[in-house]
């Protein structure tokens, strides 16, 4: 089902650049896009957010689609509400295991999507959640941020819970619903949304 | 690195040396040379705490040069744990300050008569060897200050805590990093308990005076050193994830992949993952003022570890790694990183394998003694162990013996040994390791990445079931054969990718040694070892029907993909027939 994209508040945090360092935890914790799903991890990374296949093929090691470990981005498809996960290549052997077309990737045979097209596959407006791990964060959030994330009003409160300091000192200006906010009062204003969802918006700032 | 020095514990009149050149074992190191003495010269059948046993401390074959990354160090003997021969391995200063004294190999023998504790000073004079009764029950933090005290700031320590001290099962031994803590640990397969059971407290070494190892051929040697560490930099596993976020970057794939034990591998997911994951500790750690990026040893270039700091900025501990993260934390339903530090540290101090605490504390939970989630309940536990109260000896003495004491059936070891933090449900292959690895469950074949350019066992198709066997056996050689070379495990990402970079690694040894190894010859040697390893465990009577898995994971499917492990016994036992 979709969410209710409509009546989600705005969270807007204008950076001097977009970093997406103070939102880590919501990052690698998953968000929703709202997309052109029902096609290839590929094809939405590039079509829909701009991401170059150049830098698919040199960064993304790792892949998940609903937690299944994805070898050939061009064929496995998102399709509405799907979960996707994208890291860079991990350490150890369990890293090289879950690694995109690795030599190891019959070690971990049974946990290994490969479903592609089905021929109900239709391109349609559709959402993913998305989870954005280690140096990706840093590198795809900012893309993300700039286009705007839908997040759970609790976990944002979470999040400038836990690191409030670095949020104070990333965002320049803050507005909610397009009214200026300091970071207490939003905090106690996400309390109030419990699960309710907010698009989290990362705007650079005039000046640059 | 050219003498070798045994230390009778249990000789008439007190500990009696014997140094004597390195003769037949020259040109072995690292896990190559432990494995062999312990091999040749440990009756398999002997009680591990017997004054039969030996305990072998081995630098590896590039350690003391300037060679980056090879400060690893490894101790072997029979496990008091798994019964079978073990080699374990450590990070921190000892192994190059060691190699530095021109030590291959230091090897407590025997095993003194009542319960005087000492303690062994190395320098560039000899070697004393005393009674310290002043040590005993201490920590380690506590056992390296008075050596630091008494011997100066620069020593590097080998130690064992109350746990070794008491002979428990899970007892580790640690090695001081480069600011002096005893933060580094020989963790797997109790040790520490040898060590103990030797009457050693402590093993202080002091390099002054002594000067870095010089190859044979210092221009080709330095030459290849340059093309190792390029490679390392370049790559973006040893340039980029692990000095960002350490070994707990993995935290967020595993879980993803529903391949992370959660609540004694009774899910393979756990919600709080993400409080605890690398990317979330390197930003606390930034946010505090801790050193996200920090190396354990000299010559490290990757600096995969790092310090954690409390919230008003002091040391808790080094940053937890990916395995303690898991044990103490997700293992065990606590997703708090303050008191998975915490942990941590008591860990150290204690002297004890946080993987195999982590699951017993686990088994404990499941068992009903405290609560899933309840972290003030675990580390209360832990400090039992340091106590040594009738509970503590029980967690202290591993996964196995708590699963036992508490009549839990889930109970993830092989061959005794706490089964680390990948379930094999899964990740299939890596259950295939843990069940016919000559250590026990163990997670460090990393190497086995260098299996495509060691092309051991001939090319394997990965795209067919015996590929995940065929696979495992190669790791294992190819991990044997590099363990003995006393580089980090994490250079293998760096061997995978860039050819130039193994390349450099067999130039750096031959270059030292003026000899003319290829990477048949390591193969080679990861055969010998491996076999060897093999054979003593057959005589000490660990057979193929110890080649196995805990029969819960044929049983209970582990959601989220709600798989079992189905790799049959025949398949097992192709593993190693070479
Ligand atoms: S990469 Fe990590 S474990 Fe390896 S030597 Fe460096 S700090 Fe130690």
């Amino acid at each position: 089902m979709m969410p209710d994209f409509d009546h989600a508040r705005e969270v807007r945090c204008v950076m001097e650049g977009i970093d997406a360092g103070p939102f880590t935890s919501i990052l690698q914790g998953g968000f929703i896009v709202r997309c052109r799903t029902g096609r290839t991890i590929e094809d939405l990374l590039t079509q829909d957010f701009g991401i170059t296949g150049e830098y698919l093929e040199r960064r993304l090691s790792t892949v998940f689609l609903e937690g299944q470990c994805v070898d050939d981005i061009g064929a496995a498809v998102a399709r509405t509400g799907a979960t996707l996960a994208l890291s860079s290549a991990m350490p150890g052997l369990a890293g090289a295991t879950l690694r995109r077309k690795g030599a190891l990737s019959s070690m971990r045979g049974s946990i290994t999507h490969n479903e592609n097209s089905r021929p109900t596959d239709v391109v349609a407006d559709g959402f993913i959640t998305l989870k954005l791990f280690n140096v990706l964060s840093g590198e795809l959030g900012p893309i993300f941020l700039a286009r705007g994330i839908y997040v759970k009003a609790s976990e944002l409160a979470d999040l400038l819970a836990m690191r409030g300091g670095a949020f104070r000192r990333g965002c320049t200006r803050l507005t909610m619903d397009d009214r200026p906010v300091d970071p207490e009062t939003l905090l106690n204003s996400l309390g109030g949304l419990g699960s309710g969802l907010v698009r989290l918006v990362g705007a650079r700032s005039a000046s640059r | 690195m050219d003498k070798i020095l045994r230390i009778n514990m249990g000789a008439q009149g007190g500990p009696k040396l014997e140094e004597a050149p390195v003769g037949e074992f020259a040109g072995l190191g690292g896990r190559g040379l432990t494995s062999t003495i312990v091999a040749r010269e440990v009756p398999p059948t002997c009680h591990p705490l017997s004054q039969e046993n030996k305990l072998v401390i081995a630098p590896g074959l590039l350690s003391g040069t300037t060679a980056a990354m090879s400060g690893r160090l490894s101790i072997g003997c029979k496990s008091p744990l798994t019964g079978g021969i073990k080699e374990s391995n450590s990070g921190g200063q000892p192994s190059q300050v060691l190699a530095r004294l021109g030590y291959a190999a230091v090897i407590l023998e025997g095993k003194p008569e009542g319960d005087d504790l000492y303690k062994i000073f190395v320098n560039k004079d000899g070697v004393t060897i005393t009674v310290d009764n002043s040590l005993k029950m201490l920590g380690n933090y506590a056992t390296v200050e008075k050596m630091q005290k008494e011997f100066g700031e620069t020593v590097a320590c080998i130690s064992i805590g109350q746990a070794g001290e008491m002979k428990l099962a899970a007892s580790s031994i640690a090695c001081t990093d480069m600011e002096g803590r005893p933060a580094r640990h020989a963790g797997r397969g109790g040790v520490g308990a040898v060590m103990g059971s030797k009457g050693v407290k402590v093993i202080v070494l002091d390099d002054t005076g002594m000067s870095v190892r010089q190859p044979k051929d210092p221009d080709k040697f330095r030459e290849a050193n340059k093309i190792f560490v390029d490679g390392l930099r370049k790559h973006g596993v040893t340039g980029e994830a692990l000095p960002a976020y350490g070994t707990n970057v993995l935290t967020n794939i595993l879980n993803e992949a529903g391949g992370y034990p959660t609540y004694n591998f009774r899910e393979g997911r756990f919600a709080g993952a993400s409080k605890i994951s690398g990317e979330t500790e390197a930003a606390l750690e930034f946010d505090r003022g801790g050193v996200p990026t920090h190396g354990c040893h000299r010559g490290c270039v990757i600096r995969c570890s790092g310090i954690y700091n409390d919230k008003d900025g002091h040391y808790v501990s080094k940053q937890p790694e990916y395995e303690t993260v898991w044990a103490h934390g997700g293992n065990c339903g606590i997703d708090d990183l303050d008191k998975i530090a915490q942990m941590d540290f008591i860990d150290d101090d204690t002297g004890l394998d946080t993987i195999d605490m982590g699951v017993a504390i686990g088994i404990a939970m499941e068992a009903g003694v405290i609560k899933y989630g309840d972290s003030d309940g675990a580390i209360s536990l832990l400090k039992e162990v340091g106590k040594g109260t009738p509970m503590g000896r029980i967690l202290g003495s591993g996964a196995a013996v708590v699963g036992k004491v508490f009549g839990v059936e889930r109970v993830p070891v092989v061959k005794g040994q706490a089964m680390p933090a990948y379930d094999p449900r899964a990740v299939k292959g890596l259950g295939v390791t843990y069940a016919t690895s000559p250590m026990g469950a163990d997670h460090t074949a990393g190497y086995a990445t260098a299996t495509n350019i060691l092309k051991v066992g001939g090319y394997v198709d990965p795209l067919k079931a015996q590929g995940q066997v065929d696979l495992s056996r190669n790791l294992q050689i190819a991990t044997a054969a590099i363990d003995s070379t006393g580089m980090c495990v994490f250079i293998a990402f760096a061997l995978l990718d860039l050819p130039e970079t193994f390349e450099a690694l067999l130039d750096m040894l031959n270059a030292f040694y003026g000899i003319n190894l290829n990477a048949d010859n390591v193969a080679d040697l990861g055969k010998t070892i491996l076999k060897l390893e093999r054979d003593f465990n057959n005589r000490a009577g660990l057979t193929k029907e110890q080649d196995r898995l805990p029969a819960f994971f044929k049983l209970q499917q582990v959601p989220p993909h709600n798989v079992t492990f189905d790799i049959t016994d025949e398949e097992l036992d192709q593993v190693f027939n070479f």
